[in-house]
C-alpha cells in the first residue's frame, strides 16, 4: 500500500513539467506559475487515494492543474496583468535593449490576448499550445468530443492571431 | 513531452505567436529545472497533515457525523425545553362559562330569527344584526318563491373592482379626507 503510494507520487512528479507549462500558460508570470504548479501537486497528493483508475494518472493530474489554474484566474480576474518576472531572459536577442523591449511587448500582448479569450477557448488554447496535449488528451481532460476541441482551438487561434496582428 | 517534440504542436500558429510562446515556455522551464521545486514541494507536503482535508477545522470524514450529531443535540435540547412543559388542562367549569357568554351575544343569538318584523321587536338586537337577519329573510323568501336573490340589472350596475382597485379608491378617499381636514379652518369652501 505504502509502496504503491510512493510509486504513485513518483509517477505524479514525472509529469511536473507538463503541469508547469500549463500553469505558465494560464498564469501571468513565472512566479504565479510555480505557485500554481505547487498547489496542483498538493491537491493531487491529497486526493491520490481517491483515484480509481491508476492508468489515467496523467489525465487526472492535468485536470487538477486545469481546475487549479481556472480557480486562480477567477480570483485574479479584476487584478491588472503583472508581467514582472514574466519576460524570458533568453528573448530573441538578449544583447540589444530593443530586442528585449520588443520581446516584453510581444509577451504582454500575448498574455492579454490569452486572458481576453472566453474561458472555454482559453483552456483549450493553453492546454494545447503551452501544455502540448494531443487532441485526444485534450478531449479526455476536458470531457469533450475531439471535434469540439478542434473547433474551439481554431476559434482561439484565430482570436489570438487577430489580436497579435492588429497591435 | 520530449525535447525533440517541443514546439511541434505550435506549428499551426503564426510565426510571431509561436516564437513568443516557445521563448516563454523554454525560459520558464529552464528556471523551473534550475529551482528546487521538488524539495520545496516535499517540505510543504510534510508541513500539512497527510491525507486530511479540512472542513471548518474538521477532517472531511468527520463533518457529516458532526452535522448529524449537532442536529440530534438540537432536537434533544428542544425536547427538554419545550416538550416537558405541558399546558394545564382547561377546567370544565370555565368551558361552560365561555359557552354561556358566547351564547348570550345578541347578534349571533338572533340571526336565526326568520322574520325581520319579529326580529325588530327584540330589544337586545343590534342594528347590524337586524340588517343581516332582514337580508337573510328576504333571500329565503325569494328562494322559496323561485326568484333570483339578486336582481340581474342590479348586478350589472355594480362595478366589479379588483382588490388593488378597491385599495386605490379607499386610499384616494382617505387622502382627500385628510387634505380637507388640513384646510378645514382656512377656506370657507372646504
Amino acid at each position: 500500500m505504502i509502496a504503491s503510494g510512493v510509486g504513485r507520487i513518483h509517477e505524479l512528479m514525472s509529469y511536473k513539467e507538463d503541469v508547469f507549462r500549463i500553469c505558465l500558460g494560464f498564469s501571468r508570470n513565472y512566479a504565479d506559475a510555480e505557485d500554481l504548479c505547487q498547489d496542483a501537486f498538493l491537491k493531487a497528493f491529497a486526493r491520490a487515494g481517491d483515484l480509481r483508475q491508476p492508468g489515467s494518472l496523467r489525465i487526472w493530474l492535468l485536470r487538477i492543474a486545469r481546475t487549479t489554474c481556472l480557480d486562480h484566474s477567477r480570483r485574479m480576474r479584476r487584478n491588472p496583468i503583472d508581467l514582472a518576472g514574466a519576460v524570458p531572459d533568453t528573448a530573441a536577442d538578449p544583447h540589444t535593449p530593443e530586442a528585449v523591449s520588443e520581446a516584453k511587448e510581444s509577451l504582454r500582448r500575448l498574455k492579454e490576448a490569452v486572458h481576453s479569450l472566453p474561458k472555454k477557448q482559453r483552456e483549450v488554447f493553453v492546454l494545447r499550445e503551452y501544455g502540448g496535449l494531443s487532441y485526444e488528451d485534450l478531449a479526455r481532460v476536458l470531457n469533450l468530443r475531439p471535434g469540439t476541441v478542434m473547433s474551439r482551438l481554431n476559434r482561439a487561434r484565430r482570436a489570438i492571431t487577430a489580436v497579435m496582428k492588429e497591435e | 513531452m520530449n525535447e525533440s517534440d517541443a514546439g511541434k504542436h505550435l506549428q499551426n500558429l503564426p510565426e510571431n505567436v509561436r516564437l513568443v510562446i516557445q521563448h516563454e515556455t523554454e525560459d520558464g522551464l529552464r528556471r523551473f529545472r534550475a529551482g528546487n521545486f521538488d524539495s520545496r514541494l516535499e517540505s510543504f507536503r510534510r508541513s500539512r497533515p497527510e491525507g486530511k482535508r479540512f472542513f471548518f477545522g474538521l477532517p472531511k470524514w468527520t463533518w457529516i457525523p458532526a452535522v448529524g450529531f449537532t442536529i440530534a443535540a438540537i432536537l434533544v435540547i428542544t425536547d427538554i425545553l419545550w416538550f416537558g412543559r405541558t399546558r394545564p388542562a382547561f377546567p370544565p367549569a370555565e368551558i361552560g362559562r365561555i359557552d354561556a357568554a358566547l351564547s348570550s351575544l345578541p347578534g349571533f343569538r338572533t340571526l336565526s330569527i326568520p322574520d325581520p318584523a319579529e326580529a325588530a321587536t327584540k330589544e337586545d338586537l343590534y342594528p347590524s344584526a337586524v340588517v343581516v337577519s332582514r337580508a337573510l329573510a328576504i333571500a329565503a323568501r325569494n328562494v322559496a318563491a323561485g326568484r333570483e336573490t339578486i336582481v340581474p340589472q342590479a348586478r350589472k350596475l355594480v362595478p366589479r373592482y379588483s382588490l388593488e382597485q378597491k385599495m386605490k379608491i379607499l386610499f384616494g378617499d382617505k387622502t382627500i379626507e385628510q387634505a380637507l381636514l388640513l384646510f378645514k379652518d382656512k377656506f370657507k369652501e372646504v
